[in-house]
């Protein structure tokens, strides 16, 4: 698909040799804060080449960002400051430069184009995006306002605004975040950079859009030459996109080399850890997530041996008797690892426990445990001063969802598809809509307020978000005790407590962490509370709000299987929300697509992902990439054109009818209705229910 | 359990300290207003004289080794009326913001959880509180409740009270959507457990600042009144009635109205300095620049 270059030569042959476009060496980062230093960037070395695309993965936290804020100069000094490690651009020597220097000025935004991963707040929102796209343009290439105008104009359209001219001279919130983050892209080619560094670009956006700007980033560095640093998280991105990569944790380089290579042969068991760990669209669904072990806590490790330790499952006596590991050569050229074990020796040890891996997916279902009819959530649109009602807009349209009483229910949509809304509603956070919710049989948006409050015992909701959605004030055990003491669930203090310590082995906690404050846990921990506190009055349905996707890579699989595991055990029903198309695949019986409110394809969730029916299914499990560098090479790339809209644009017929590739008259004028294609499967589509049939994904 | 749980908090409190003390603008201040607090409270026994002992004969006295900063018109011991002004003034400060911030942070907890119509009485009522000039105001109801030092402290807490009601809703507000609001809704909590339970911890940081910094302007707020003859009752000591009296003798005898009034500058100059420090030490935003 694209050339490796360079590789028929021994790999250190080729180090002496080719003179990089940016190299690093020995870069150190370290912030103090209250008199304790934190090395967030520990010793790492790395390089580019022209018009490479080269990704640095890794967690939050492992220093992947500082070390590009570090090459950039844009280390807040203090709290931070860079001890050691020079950088040098082709014969530049960046690290001598002074940070607010003129020769470092030309740099950023000159020789090194930057796209961040917030487009809501990367632009400014008082100046227009035409201005804001000159300055570079006329800092950095020296030419006239009139001619750089002509430049902008060219940039935009470059990068698939239409109407770029008319368009420079509206301002950001004018729009959508795709749309900010191709601006973005547009500033960081405006002075004709030697290499773009990417931090997180599409963290921020849906599914369908991030593909969009990859592409866009990939075809436009492709044209001009660029190199690509393509900062990121995601496994799936790096092996559709990246040719070399640098795994890091701990501010440190763990694993390094070509991306056939690492995801072929990983050879550090951080990545052989992470690619074990995350759900993939190719997965059977019975194969177990095995997660990375995560001590109660990180930080306590011991400076001088490998950072990896504490949770590394391949640990040896030799590991905690010698210092930290080297980048040490694999078989591959190019290829290193940081490990003192050879990737034979993992293998084999991996061949030694690789039973209960497989998971028991039959479960027996029964009756509904939840119904809902035809539910509609509409919220007024106010405008003027006397904030007079000027409309609606509406969240979710007729939708009705059946789920039977033991299964997952997965609901999938991207921003704006009102999968949070149904939820809420649910749970009567909404209590303004049309339709019926039926739990159990009762009618819940019948209910009166005080037998609601008897009945959300038995629905209960894990939230998104593991920091805003606990207490900052009250200990872990007051947490997660609460709905004990709200629905008088115990009697006597000792049944208190010991209903606590229940709770959190349930969940995997010690109990002895009972009296630690929310802030004083990670992550993972904090969703697990979420999870106790939620499992604490038996409940009969736990609605999952993206439990998951505010957690890093390697603490998603321990609460998929933490999730699993409690169904098993407690016979638990899931209405599980998110927009990961592979977690969603992992985890649930049945699932539901819905786009701007509307279902769109509704199926049982084998028959889902072999053979989706909707055009909007496919483009969605078309735009998740797949952690594997050999499959995304032979992969079809359905990119549908477009963005998620706003709701308040919703188009009249069919939702999807102003993206859709295969739109016809009826689409534009009609609302398809779901209609059963059999197996379970219902589809709102004009196309297929006139027989007509389209190539498949 | 509590053995446990306190040892954690009490490393917190000596944290707290220490960034509280990191600028050492704030020790000054602190240390200003412990003084004054020790003063008021160990009056009886520190000041020299009875503060309402009258001796004619040493009427406008200049300063003497017995009577340090002189006397007064009516011969009593200045020193000593200084020593228990600070009584007066830090009670009355005291109580009167604690008033304020009481019906301030019920108000404007019910009219930020409640909002709609709830909120929009109670805003508007506090914004017409806030367009009268505090002093105008305190002068009506100074009419309304009469002299003395039970109505001054009123007077002076209702007039703040529209301060902690907006900072208290705009807090709750803040927060009242937050996810582990909706979790506590969730789980059937009632109204009243969420407000107070949950929401008012919460909400205290930015209200425990507004408070130091209060006490401070009220404490000014009352030598004013005083000055203005609504203040407390003629034997009684008060900073603000003692520069009434003292004012009109500046030239002759300037320590009578001035001892009073670097009292106030000081006293006031301390809790403002000390509700900066807190603030910089509670507001989440400020943490990461000190």
């Amino acid at each position: 698909m694209y050339l490796i270059r360079g590789y028929a030569v021994p790999y250190e042959m080729r180090m002496k040799e080719i003179k990089h476009l940016l190299q690093i060496n020995n870069l150190s980062v370290s912030f103090r804060n209250d008199d304790i230093v934190t090395k967030a960037v520990n010793g790492i070395s790395y390089y580019i080449d022209q018009g490479e695309i080269v990704s640095v993965v890794g967690e939050s936290g492992s220093g992947k960002s500082v070390s590009q804020l570090a090459v950039l100069q844009l280390i807040p000094t203090p709290p931070g400051s860079i001890d050691s490690g020079s950088v040098t651009l082709e014969e530049e020597k960046l690290h001598t430069l002074k940070p607010t220097g003129p020769e470092m000025r030309k740099i950023r935004g000159g020789k090194i184009g930057m796209i961040f991963q917030e487009p809501m707040t990367s632009l400014n929102p008082v100046k227009t995006v035409g201005s804001q796209l000159l300055e570079p343009i006329i800092i950095h290439t020296g030419l006239n306002e009139k001619e750089a105008k002509k430049q902008a104009v060219s940039l935009l359209s470059q990068v698939g605004i239409p109407d770029a001219e008319k368009r420079l001279g509206e301002y950001p919130h004018q729009f959508s975040g795709g749309m900010r983050q191709r601006i973005m892209v547009a500033i960081a080619v405006a002075g004709n950079p030697k290499l773009i560094i990417a931090d997180e670009p599409t963290t921020a956006l849906d599914v369908t859009t991030q593909a969009q700007i990859l592409e866009l980033l990939k075809s436009i560095t492709m044209r001009h030459g660029t190199a690509l640093l393509l900062v990121t998280h995601n496994l799936g991105i790096v092996a559709r996109y990246a040719q070399r990569i640098y795994v890091m944790y701990a501010g440190r380089i763990v694993e390094s080399g070509r991306s056939q290579d690492i995801f072929a042969h990983p050879s550090h068991p951080y990545t052989r850890g992470l690619l074990n760990a995350i759900p993939r669209l190719d997965d059977s669904k019975e194969r177990k997530l095995q997660p990375i072990d995560a001590p109660d806590k990180i930080s306590t490790h011991d400076e001088e041996r490998c950072p990896f330790l504490p949770r590394c499952k391949y640990r040896c006596d030799m590991c905690s008797h010698q210092g930290i590991p080297d980048l040490t050569a694999t078989a591959e050229d190019g290829h290193f690892a940081a490990c003192y074990l050879s990737r034979e020796v993992l293998d084999n040890l991996d061949k030694n426990n690789c039973e209960a891996n497989r998971i028991d997916r039959r479960k027996p279902f029964t009756d509904h445990i939840l119904e809902i009819e035809n539910l509609s959530v509409h919220f007024p649109i106010k405008r003027g001063i006397l904030r007079m009602n000027a409309g609606k807009l509406t969240a979710v349209d007729q939708v009705s969802i059946k789920i039977k009483r033991g299964e997952t229910y997965g609901l999938v949509g991207e921003s704006g598809c009102g999968k949070t809304t149904i939820a809420t509603s649910i749970m009567r956070l909404i209590t303004d809509n049309e339709g019926e919710i039926i739990f159990n049989n009762l009618h819940l948006n019948r209910l009166k307020a005080s037998e609601l409050r008897r009945q959300r015992r038995k629905i209960q909701m894990i939230f998104q978000d593991p920091y805003s959605s606990l207490n900052p004030r009250k200990s872990a055990g007051t947490l997660v005790g609460e709905p004990l003491k709200i629905h008088k669930l115990v009697s006597t203090r000792t049944a208190y407590e010991s209903r606590l310590d229940e709770l959190f082995t349930l969940v995997g906690l010690s109990p002895s962490l009972k009296t630690r404050v929310a802030h004083e846990f990670s992550g993972g921990q904090r969703q697990r509370l979420g999870i106790a506190r939620a499992l604490a009055s038996n409940p009969d349905l736990i609605v999952c709000d993206e439990p998951i996707s505010a957690l890093d890579v390697s603490i998603q699989a321990q609460i998929i299987n933490l999730l699993e595991d409690l169904q098993q055990e407690l016979g638990l029903t899931y209405l599980f929300i998110a927009h990961d198309l592979s977690v969603v695949k992992h985890i649930s019986d049945t699932i539901t697509v819905m786009y701007l409110g509307k279902i769109v394809e509704t199926a049982p969730c084998d028959e889902l992902y072999g053979n989706p029916l909707h055009p909007y299914t496919q483009a969605l499990l078309a735009a998740v990439p797949i952690p594997d560098p050999m499959i995304e090479q032979t992969r079809e790339k359905i990119i549908i054109s477009g963005e998620v809209i706003s709701l308040m644009n919703r188009p009249a017929g069919c939702c999807f009818s102003d993206r859709c590739p295969y739109t016809m008259d009826i689409c534009r004028e009609q609302v398809p209705p779901g209609k059963n294609y059999g197996k379970d499967h219902e589809v709102a589509c004009f196309k297929l229910s006139q027989g007509m049939n389209y190539p498949q994904a | 359990m509590k053995s446990s749980g306190t040892k954690p908090s009490t490393s917190k409190i000596r944290k707290f300290f220490k960034r509280l003390f990191a600028r050492k603008i704030v020790i000054f201040g602190a240390v200003l207003v412990v003084v004054f607090v020790l003063a008021a409270l160990l009056a009886p026994y520190i000041s020299p004289h009875d503060p309402y002992k009258q001796n004619l004969k040493l009427s406008f006295a200049k300063p003497s080794a017995q009577h340090v900063l002189g006397n007064d018109e009516l011969g009593r011991d200045i020193f000593s009326r200084i020593i228990y002004g600070a009584r007066t003034s830090l009670a009355i400060g005291f109580v009167a913001v604690m008033i304020a911030a009481g019906c301030g942070i019920l108000l404007g907890l019910v009219a930020g959880y409640l909002g709609g119509m709830v909120n929009s009485v109670i805003s508007r009522v506090m914004d017409a509180l806030m367009s009268i000039p505090a002093i105008m105001l305190s002068l009506g109801l100074g009419i309304i409740f009469g002299a003395g030092m039970t109505s001054l402290m009123i007077i002076l807490g209702l007039a703040t009270v529209p301060t902690y009601t907006r900072l208290m809703s705009a807090q709750v507000l803040a927060i009242r959507n937050s996810d582990f609001i909706n979790a506590e809704r969730v789980l059937g909590a009632s109204n009243i457990r969420i407000m107070f339970s949950h929401i008012l911890p919460n909400c205290l940081s930015p209200i425990i600042v507004l408070f130091t910094m209060n006490i401070g302007g009220t404490i000014l707020a009352e030598a004013s009144l005083s000055f203005l003859g609504l203040g407390v009752k003629a034997p009684m000591a008060s900073w603000g009635a003692m520069v009434n009296e003292g004012y009109s003798r500046l030239i002759t005898n300037p320590v009578f109205a001035l001892a009073p009034g670097i009292c106030i500058m000081l006293l006031v100059l301390g809790f403002n300095i000390l509700g900066d420090g807190l603030r910089d030490v509670l507001d989440p935003r400020l943490r990461g620049s000190i």
